[in-house]
Order: C-alpha cells, then structure tokens, then sequence
C-alpha cells in the first residue's frame, strides 16, 4: 500500500464522515444545550441540559438544586429526591421565569 | 450544530497530537482533567461536544501513541510490544515503515469495527451474561497461556507476580493520585528508556518509502486478526493491547511487519469498541470512557455521532500521522538520543511528583526496577501487565 491509497482512503473516511454526519444531525436528537444558553431560551420553552449538582434543598414533596458552579442554573423537582452534591445529572423540563430569574422545571431526571 | 461539532473534533484532535507524541502524558489524565472542570466548562459548551472532543482525542491517541514508542522507545501500555518490532525496523532505518504499518492497522482496523458495530451490539448483550461469571477465569486462563509459552517461565511467573503485587499494593494506597502514571510510565517507559542508554543506541539515516511493499492477504489477516484482539480486549476488563496481541498472534502467522498492523489495530479498535460496550452494558472500560459516561446518556442517536465522528477523526488523523512521522524521521538522526533518552526520564519524573506526589516518584523507582526485568532476562514485557491484571482477576475470582 503506497501513501496516495492511504490518503485517499483517509479523504474518503473524513469526507463521507462530514457528509453524513451532516445528514445524521438532522434526524438524531443531539439537543442537550449549555446553561449559558439557557438564558437565550422563552418562558415555556422544553430544553435539556447536563450538569453537576450544586446545593440542594429538600422541603416535603418538592426538591430544588442548582447545577453547576459558575452560570449557575435553578432547577424544582415535584418530588422527594435525595440528591448528592457532585453528581452528574441530565435534566429535561420546561423553562420557566421567577423574578427575571430563569428555572427549571424538571420533567424527567436521569443520574449518571 | 455541525460546525460546533467539527470545532470539538479539531479541539480533540489538537489534545490527542499532545497525549499521543509526549510519552507519559496519557489520556486518562486529560479526560480526568475535563470531568475535574466540567462545573465550569459544562455551563459554558453543551456536554455532547465535550464528548466528541474527549472521544476524537482518544482516537488521535491512538493513531499517534506509536511514534514516540517507536522513535523514542518510549511506549505506553497500549504499545509496550510495538517497542521491540518498531525499534528494530527504526534501528535499520525503517522507522517511517513502522509507524506506517501501525496507522494501516489503525484505520483499516476502525473502519471495519465501525462496520461490524449493528453485529456486535447485539453479540456483547448476547455473551456478557454468560461470560461475566467466567471473565476471572478466562483472564487466569490467558495469563497461564502467555507464560507457558515464554521460554522462561519461572522468570515470567515471577514477573507476573512481582507486577500483580506491586499494582495490588499501588492501586489500593488511598493517598495516591493517578496511581497508573507512575505505575506504566515506570513498568513500559523509564525501563526502556534505560535499556536503550544502556545499549549505546545509533540511530541511521531514516528510509521514507512512500510505497510499501506487504502481501495484501497479509494485511488482511492481520487487520482481522487485530479487530477480534480488539472487540476481546474491549470486552475483558484488564486485558490491554498487550495480551490482546498475544492472542492475536495465535490466530494468524505473524511476521515483524504484520504484528505492528495487529498492534495499530488493537489499540484503536479497543477504544472504539469500548462506546459499544459502554451503549450496551453501561460499562465503562478506560478513563476517556468514563468520563464520556458521567457526562451523557449514551443513548443510540448519541452513539451513531460519535461513530461518525471518530471515521471523520481517523481520515485526518491517519494523514497527520504520516506528516508527523516523517518529521520524526528526518529530526531523529540529528538529535542526541542519549540526551533525548535522559531528557525524557527526567521529564517523567517531574510528571510523576506533579501528578502523584513524591509517594508517585518512589513507586516510580520501584515500577522502573521491575520493568527492567523482563529486558534483562529476555523475557515478553507483557508479563508487567500483571500489575492490572492481577487485581482484576481478584476482584472477579474472590
């Protein structure tokens, strides 16, 4: 094997890998945003977003943290959880905005 | 999304040149400094590009990680045995050929395990449960076939044992950080290093042959036989390219040039392999996988963009590896190689106090010391991975 094939080979792989991913994006759900893009997003808007549990409070049936250290993000979950601090969490819910502060509300909760 | 997507392979790729051309700085140490600021870098970058950047590091790694142990003699875990074939071909001015056989293997071997992935995720989910209850056993089984097969089976016994306690002891001290850098740097890296100071090394003018003379069946056959080495070693936890090799080797007959594609193979196909099991079992078999694992849901439409990801990695890291390469080959005669030999011991050492203490530095010394037995007494060196090894099959037999 001469290092033209190889290179040929390798532009075949990297090209075709571009096209298709490029056609793969359009059908797979890859929407897990950033935090800090959380603020461009409406009231009522469905997001999901990874993050590391902060500081969590839980009162009777309602349990509320924040993610992350920095461009912190609140989240509410209707439910008693124990959450440790350090964990790694995927969140889906809807925005929602207390104050000018925008929150989570957490529809489904997945720990890593 | 896409050209954030590309940016994180770039990003990947420029960390992977970095990981995978300085001896000693391995990926699990990078992918542990991402998860270490992940509070501050998840708010700022979705976690899927964090990923990607992780993954097309790795898979860079894995495609470069032979060009120091082949030029330098400086190897990693993963390219222990690609040492001894690459520094002979490098030693009759083939370094450029080694180095090439092993990035044939990289992404022919990539390319097929991509293509087999529909295949394997359905034979990984099928065999674990049957296999988990046996893995302790088979791994005894593996390591009891390497060193009857050594002509020197009491020393490569004793290695085995020597290594396991060692990473027995290492792996269980509560105050150690990153205790697998002192332990293979040491095992794989120093003791070379040291051998080649030791055997007043001469490296020759280098060849660049751009075209390069190997039997296609050949190819083929060690492609093979390295992809199965790889889907095992990805499977097995705590088996490394190194047996994965050596089971290899039985499957096919193996020359110098084949063994070095069978090795380019292993360690990329391990890796890439390695999303396959994490997808399938949730388990998660290198550093670089768990870090992917705490920061997102290895879900299907997750795991085909990582697949494309990596093939778009593998083109341009192969022709990166090939510029790189010849760089090596060119620099190489005009340098020192006693100066570069001790500037590179020296540069481990300081990595080890930095990353693990001065305890590092001591289990430094001693791993050193073992690693230098299997060169002395002619003996396979693979017989060191016992320190991983060893604790693993304890874990599954006790």
């Amino acid at each position: 094997m001469n290092d033209n094939t190889l290179i040929k080979i390798s532009l075949f792989v990297s090209v075709g890998g571009i096209i298709a991913l490029f056609f793969i994006l359009q059908f797979v759900d890859v929407d897990a945003i950033s935090v800090k893009q959380v603020e461009e997003k409406s009231d009522g808007d469905f997001v999901k977003v990874y993050g590391q549990v902060n500081d969590v409070i839980s009162r009777g049936t309602v349990t509320s943290f924040t993610i992350n250290e920095i461009n912190k993000l609140d989240a509410v979950v209707f439910d008693n959880l124990s959450l440790e601090k350090g964990i790694f969490v995927e969140l889906e819910g809807k925005i929602s905005e207390e104050q000018g502060q925008k929150q989570l509300i957490v529809d489904t909760i997945r720990i890593r | 999304m896409i050209w954030f997507i590309l940016g994180a392979i770039l990003v990947g790729i420029c960390l992977g040149i970095i990981t995978g051309l300085t001896p000693g700085v391995h990926i699990n140490l990078i992918s542990v400094m991402i998860i270490s600021m992940s509070a501050f870098l998840l708010p700022l970058f979705p976690a899927l590009l964090l990923v990607v950047a992780i993954v097309s590091m790795s898979v860079t790694h894995t495609f470069l990680d032979t060009i120091p142990a082949v030029f330098l003699g400086a190897p990693e875990a993963d390219t222990a045995l690609s040492v001894l074939p690459g520094h002979k071909l490098l030693l009759e001015g083939n370094g450029y050929k080694a180095v090439k056989l092993t990035v044939i293997g990289s992404l022919l071997g990539l390319c097929l395990s991509i293509a087999l992935v529909p295949i394997l995720i359905f034979v990984v989910g099928f065999i674990y449960p049957f296999l988990k209850p046996l893995i302790g056993y088979i791994l005894i089984g593996v390591v009891a076939f390497m060193v009857l097969r050594d002509k020197q089976r009491k020393w490569a016994f004793l290695l085995f044992i020597l290594s396991g306690v060692l990473g027995l002891i290492v792996l269980n001290l509560p105050t150690l950080s990153n205790p697998l850098f002192p332990l293979l740097s040491g095992l794989f890296g120093v003791s070379t290093l040291v051998i080649s100071l030791k055997d007043k090394v001469n490296i020759p003018e280098q060849k660049i042959e751009k075209k390069l003379k190997i039997d296609k069946k050949v190819m083929v056959k060690a492609v093979g036989a390295g992809t199965f080495a790889g889907f095992l070693t990805s499977l097995f936890p705590g088996l490394g390219a190194a047996q994965g090799a050596v089971i290899a080797t039985q499957l096919v007959k193996i020359t110098n040039e084949s063994f070095l594609i069978v090795i380019g193979a292993i360690s990329t196909v391990n890796f890439v392999l390695s999303l396959v099991t994490l997808y399938v079992l949730d388990k998660a078999r290198n550093g670089a996988i768990i870090a992917v694992s705490q920061l997102i849901q290895a879900d299907l439409g997750i795991i085909i963009v990582i697949f494309v990801c990596v093939l778009i990695v593998a083109g341009i890291v192969t022709i990166l590896a090939l510029k790189l390469t010849k760089g090596f080959a060119k620099i190489i005669t005009k340098i020192n190689y006693k100066f570069l030999a001790l500037g590179i011991i020296v540069l481990i050492c300081v990595l080890g106090v930095i990353l693990s203490g001065w305890l590092g530095f001591i289990v430094l010394l001693i791993a050193s010391g073992l690693g230098l037995l299997a060169p002395l007494k002619n003996i396979a060196r693979n017989h060191s991975m016992g320190v991983l090894l060893l604790p693993v099959i304890l874990y599954f037999v006790l």
